[in-house]
């Protein structure tokens, strides 16, 4: 074009200046005509016609649900209450915005979810574990795909985030940003804030549970706290709440009993006058491990049987043993020597059975009499110990209970009436069939069965009979008596704890033979396992993926077993009411030893799956606890800074939702895009054109001959 | 005699007496069933023998196990058991006394297999040289050849002074036997288990009663006072044979008891 002009103008001015004569003039016009048809060639423009027009850019409305959100007052039910309130009332303003724009509605607290349509939205219950205002932007302008020309943020200001200034700056994002707050004016509220010392917690070890509570608007008031563990109160205190508002501590010692995931929760009774009692709880599953296992090992008598049971507790993998054996009479006089030409010193029974009995995770009592002075006093405490949660093997052989009869508190009687000693004679062992599937004998103890009934017969058992609950294990045939059987091992559920009994204590001979030496050491550790619930004993296992999952969010559990198949049973049930309640049965099966159900878990609260393998009636059981981070939990009538920030950082402004001042919004227009088609005209190679350019040469030949000039 | 039966004769018949024998003797043998009820756990100490040897010492065994009873609580069964190393009912009794007086004949395999096996399943030997002079000599020589035979990749150790078996029950210094010519004794250890004793002092003469009570020999050169020192000696090995390190472990009670905090004032005082 340029050049053309340059031509053109050249041509003009060539004209104007030297005056041609008229047919000179013809002659040069046509010679231009002809330069600029070859310019053309060389040059080869295009005329292009496009159909172009101006795009609705989308304005995304973020609606905080989080937590934090369900807190109310007089008026409203919720925050979220409000917000359903903000939207009608407004239904005009935003009809008319998707007019002009794409409206995109999300929902956020620490992730973001669409919601299709906003009129529908029931904002009933809130989800997400917290609040992070930043990140929820930035994935609700990466849903959207392009850079939005405006962005409506509806929240409560508790932002638990931890987004930064150059986190905001990093967002592609022009603005403006409006930020409708949703507050409410501040009421008497109490709320746990945070609670330390779980992150590891040992068993049969005090650890301190420490819980600060937030309270605001309140009148020097008393709070009652309670510390629950698996649904039992352990302990509970009133803490003085100073000043209007502000903070308080309270700390609470617990010690758990028995490895595995236990549910931790911390109760505040509600304040009188107070409206937000969602906040007053705060549970955790916490994960309960044993370091080692602690076996106290009291003997009447060194035998051989003692010998042997003792080595095979010392190579029980991490175990501790605490070892007591009565290695001379007290109550006879023996003495042949001063005491201190022994080492032998007095047995602390009263400190063993009644100060530190919690600290074990088992007691094997082993031709143990109770004949010391308060033998009746450490039987009872011995009892009380299993019915907490402790365990007890109790080998019984020869030795007659003198002072207390523990074998009676905890329901075996003598098999024969009036016959307290042993019964000698060849007594081979066996396992009932119901016993087959038992724990001692799965996971890798399959193979004891046979070894069982085939090892050396026994010489002497103890008659006894268990009451109620037990279940025999092992039982041995008497050979004096056709169609009798005596358990020769026994087990029992007893409150909390296991009991078993061991009714010989002539077991040494399998230990000591050199083909079933190896029968013995398994049997022993496998049994201190059952014992001490050690949670990879069990023949079927549950595992919740998190210990912790938010409102609304997908909770896995993973089933793993010794069998390679077979259908199994979820039941699902919510531990947080007053009782047990069924939430939902799943069903699922084991391939190759594994299977999977998930569950989505929309309320807050403690869970509890328990797993049943159908074909054996084997369970076991995982707990999980939905529910948001603390920080939702208090703190929420002052908005935090991230709100402010935001709405400056992107060139908006922050109101309360209750006057939105939503006129001052003006999300900005689309990009241009071109829509329409495009027709590219060529013009260097089309026919007219060429036409024209060989017409122009032709009348400038014939003009040159014709006037005869150059 | 005169031909044909008495009537006594034919009232009390062989047969007859027989079952009659039977049948009165259920009581007793219901009562012996009772009694030796709790047999099957009772210490017993078992004399070994090896290449058919009559057992040395034969009444030490015996003294040994009385001494056990009246100075502990262990429960012992008092009787005299003599069991060869070849049979497989040494497997019945974890604690075997070997005493020799001179040379021993090279053991057969049966004897070296179950030597191995015995020692590995946990059992316990008490090799005792009651050997004078060149009979003394010639046992230990023996001796130490057929324990490298048996057990190739063990070798006897001393057992050092603050071994636990010096302290088991009594606190012992002294290893002296009827004589004290060895200050010290040697053994063979399996992984930390003393498994097997040999003493070349003669401890097995020092315990000897003979039928009337009196002490077969003098212990010299301490008298009195040495023999208790080896019926102390021979009572610790019996209660480290039954218990091991039992003793050892219970330096480390307080502290184990101490380690598991059950109360809050616990928890202070750890800080």
């Amino acid at each position: 074009m340029v050049v053309a002009l340059l031509v053109v103008g050249g041509f003009a001015l060539f004209v104007a200046t030297v005056k041609p004569k008229k047919g000179r003039r013809t002659i040069l016009t046509l010679r231009v005509f002809a330069v600029s048809g070859v310019l053309l060639a060389y040059f080869q423009p295009s005329l292009r016609f496009e159909e172009v027009r101006r795009s609705h850019a989308p304005v995304i409305v973020i609606v905080d649900e989080s937590a934090s959100m369900q807190t109310r007052d007089q008026e409203f039910s919720s925050r979220l209450e409000r917000v359903k309130k903000f939207f009608h009332e407004n239904a005009a303003y935003f009809e008319n915005l998707k007019q002009k724009h794409e409206v995109r509605y999300f929902a956020c607290s620490d992730r973001v979810r669409p919601i299709q349509d906003i009129t529908s939205e029931s904002f009933t219950r809130p989800r997400g574990s917290s609040t992070d205002l930043t990140k929820c932007l930035a994935q609700a302008i990466a849903e959207v795909g392009q850079e939005p020309g405006g962005a409506i943020l509806i929240t409560d200001g508790v932002d638990t985030g931890r987004a930064s200034q150059a986190d905001q700056k990093s967002l592609k994002f022009s603005g403006p940003l409006w930020v409708l707050i949703v507050q409410e004016a501040p009421s008497k509220d109490i709320a746990v804030a945070t609670i330390s010392g779980l992150s590891f917690v040992l068993d049969r070890n005090i650890c301190e549970v420490r819980v600060l509570l937030a309270y605001t608007e309140v009148a020097h008031e008393e709070a009652t706290v309670a510390l629950l563990l698996d649904g039992e109160v352990v302990d509970s205190k009133k803490v003085s709440l100073p000043g209007k508002a502000g903070f308080a501590e309270v700390t609470f010692y617990l010690l758990p009993k028995g490895p595995g995931r236990h549910v931790v929760k911390v109760v505040v009774h509600p304040l009188e006058g107070e409206l937000n009692t969602w906040n007053n709880q705060y549970a955790a599953a916490v994960t309960v491990v044993r370091d080692r296992t602690r076996i106290l090992h009291v003997a009447g008598f060194p035998s051989w049987d003692l010998r042997f049971l003792r080595e095979a507790l010392r190579s029980y993998a991490r175990s501790e043993l605490v070892s007591f054996h009565t290695l001379r009479d007290p109550f006879l006089q023996q003495s042949l020597s001063k005491d201190d030409e022994t080492v032998l010193i007095p047995f602390p029974a009263h400190e063993i059975f009644q100060e530190k009995i919690e600290s074990f995770d088992l007691v094997v009592l082993q031709d143990y009499d109770f004949s010391d002075p308060d033998g009746a006093e450490n039987a009872e405490s011995i009892r009380r110990y299993i019915v907490n949660g402790g365990s007890l093997l109790y080998v019984v052989g020869s030795i007659v209970p003198r002072g207390a009869n523990l074998l009676e508190r905890l329901g075996v009687r003598e098999g024969i009436s009036g016959k307290r000693e042993m019964l000698t004679g060849a007594f081979r062992a066996r396992i009932p069939n119901a016993a087959r599937l038992h724990p001692l004998f799965g996971f890798g103890g399959r193979w004891m069965l046979e070894e069982i009934e085939a090892a050396p017969p026994l010489p002497a058992i103890k008659p006894l009979r268990g009451e109620g609950a037990w279940e025999t294990l092992i039982e041995v045939a008497d050979p004096n008596s056709p169609g009798v059987s005596w358990p020769l091992l026994m087990v029992a559920a007893m409150g909390k704890g296991v009991v078993a009994v061991l009714a010989t204590d002539a077991l040494w001979r399998w230990a000591f033979s050199p083909d079933y030496g190896p029968l013995y050491g398994q049997m022993v550790r496998r049994l201190i396992a059952f014992l001490t619930r050690e949670p990879d004993a069990g023949l079927v296992k549950v595992s919740a993926g998190s210990e912790r999952v938010a409102p609304g969010e997908k909770c896995e559990f993973v089933v793993s077993a010794a069998f390679n198949d077979g259908d199994i049973l979820g039941r699902l049930e919510s531990l947080s009411g007053q009782g047990v309640e069924t939430i939902a049965d799943l069903t699922g099966r084991i391939e190759k030893g594994k299977a999977s159900l998930s569950v989505t878990l929309n309320e807050t609260g403690e869970y509890r799956m328990t797993v049943v393998h159908l074909a054996t009636g084997l369970s076991a059981d995982d707990v999980v606890v939905v529910g948001p981070a603390t920080e939702e939990l208090f703190n929420l009538w002052t908005p935090g800074a991230i709100a402010k920030t935001l709405a400056a950082s992107f060139g908006g402004e922050l109101h309360p939702v209750e006057s939105p001042a939503l006129e001052r919004f003006r999300p900005r227009g689309g990009e241009l895009v071109r829509t329409g088609v495009r027709v590219i005209l060529t013009l260097w190679d089309h026919p007219l054109v060429l036409a024209i350019v060989i017409l122009v040469f032709a009348l400038e030949w014939y003009l040159e001959r014709r006037l005869g000039q150059t | 005699m005169a031909q044909g039966l008495t009537q006594f004769e034919k009232k009390y018949s062989r047969r007859v007496f027989l079952k009659l024998a039977l049948v009165g003797s259920s009581p007793v043998w219901s009562l012996a069933r009772t009694l030796l009820a709790s047999d099957f756990n009772r210490f017993r100490v078992a004399q070994m023998t090896t290449g058919g040897l009559p057992p040395a010492r034969p009444n030490a065994a015996l003294v040994l196990a009385q001494e056990v009873r009246e100075r502990t609580a262990v429960r012992v069964r008092l009787d005299r058991v003599v069991v060869p190393l070849s049979a497989d009912s040494i497997f019945s009794y974890p604690f075997l006394l070997w005493v020799g007086e001179g040379p021993i004949p090279p053991l057969d395999k049966s004897e070296l297999k179950n030597l191995n096996a015995f020692l590995g399943a946990g059992g316990f030997i008490l090799v005792d040289n009651a050997g004078e002079g060149p009979k003394a000599l010639a046992f230990d020589k023996t001796f130490r050849a057929e324990l490298r035979r048996a057990l190739p990749t063990f070798s006897l150790q001393p057992v050092p002074e603050n071994h636990v078996i010096m302290r088991s029950f009594y606190r012992v210094s002294s290893v002296a036997g009827r004589h004290a010519t060895f200050k010290e004794v040697e053994a063979i250890f399996l992984e930390d288990r003393l498994a097997l004793l040999y003493s070349r002092n003669d401890l097995a003469g020092a315990w000897s009663r003979d039928g009337f009570g009196n002490w077969e020999f003098e212990a010299v050169p301490g008298g009195p006072a040495q023999r208790e020192s080896a019926i102390r000696f021979g009572v610790n090995i019996v209660m480290y044979a039954l218990l091991l390190n039992y003793k050892d472990e219970q330096a480390h009670v307080e502290y184990l008891l101490k380690k598991r905090k059950l109360r809050p004032e616990d928890l202070r005082q750890e800080k």
